[in-house]
């Protein structure tokens, strides 16, 4: 039995063409590729999604920190030295100063997510 | 060939940026080996039509999770052979449209009759092909990837690329003998002339 050497294959293989897809299944599928990009870009995309997520749970954190400096410094108050109550309120702005970063912070994200959006949207011809 | 990757690469980023031409630039480059690929393995025009469609409405889904590991191209015809074989996979007990049947087969309306039939003969002895031993026929033949390539698209290792290459060429071999046999071979052994 011969078997086929590396260039008979080919010239064998060669004869079996295949033309371009049709034209309008190209433009149908790139109108449907457009719109999923649209989409995709819509969606939040991983890394922001944590960043939020990261946000949103530093600002829970900070909020049970306010709480907690608000009853337990109530009570250290009561105990630690007079000249040491300067710093327990000093803390507390603090606190409530790097909370409102955090929550700006959330919002900028939520505004530029869908300022993207508006402007994937409008890229793509869908608006 | 790096050129060409290189701007494969520009391609992507746009995408990944979500820029929309981006989309016809990439689809013009790989629309004709993609859909020859596809077709070559199903062996079903129609099928072809919605997986070659499928493939780039998961490849423009998944953009961003494409890091550059490897070239775009091999990237694209992974998600191209998981779908086929899962369409493979799930054909028992469907209707096929002989290929006869389809017009748009015929690149240029003046094709010698002659080789459309020796293409036919040859793409049934390729569609009889073992899957697996199909994929490596095609990648390596139709669309010239050396075998490192092909076996990042298949996802197996080397050897067995070349392993499967080997039977794959003993059984068209066997196959092609036993049809010129049955047919005079005068015909048929026109093609390798």
């Amino acid at each position: 039995m011969k078997y086929f050497d590396e260039q008979e294959l080919r010239t064998l293989l060669a004869a079996y063409e295949i033309c371009e897809p049709p034209a309008a299944l190209v433009q149908q599928t790139v109108i449907l590729m457009r719109k999923e990009l649209a989409r995709s870009v819509v969606l939040v995309p991983d890394r922001q999604r944590q960043w939020v997520m990261a946000v949103l749970g530093s600002a829970v954190i900070l909020a049970l920190s306010f709480f907690y400096m608000l009853s337990v410094g109530t009570v250290l108050r009561m105990v630690v030295p007079p000249q040491f109550a300067v710093y327990l309120s000093h803390s507390l702005y603090a606190f409530t100063a790097a909370e409102l970063c955090l929550i700006t912070g959330t919002l900028m994200v939520l505004c530029l997510r869908n300022v993207k959006r508006s402007r994937s949207l409008s890229m793509a011809g869908l608006t | 060939m790096a050129e060409f990757a290189e701007q494969d690469n520009a391609l992507v980023e746009r995408l990944q940026n979500g820029d929309p031409q981006a989309i016809d630039e990439i689809v013009e480059r790989y629309k004709r080996p993609l859909f020859a690929f596809i077709l070559r393995m199903v062996d079903d025009y129609y099928t072809a039509e919605d997986l070659f469609q499928e493939t780039w409405l998961r490849a423009v889904r998944s953009i961003r999770r494409f890091r550059g590991d490897s070239r775009f191209s091999t990237w694209l015809f992974q998600i191209a052979v998981n779908l086929c074989r899962d369409w493979i996979r799930s054909k028992t007990g469907r209707q096929f449209v002989p290929f006869e049947d389809i017009d748009e087969l015929s690149c240029d309306p003046s094709v010698d009759p002659v080789r459309l039939l020796q293409s036919e003969a040859v793409r049934k002895l390729v569609g009889e092909l073992p899957d697996k031993m199909r994929e490596v026929i095609v990648l390596r033949y139709f669309h010239d990837m050396d075998d490192p390539e092909i076996a990042r698209v298949v996802g197996c290792p080397v050897a067995t690329v070349k392993t499967r290459g080997y039977r794959a060429i003993k059984i068209l071999s066997k196959k092609w003998n036993l049809r010129s046999r049955e047919r005079g071979g005068e015909a048929q052994n026109e093609i390798l002339r």
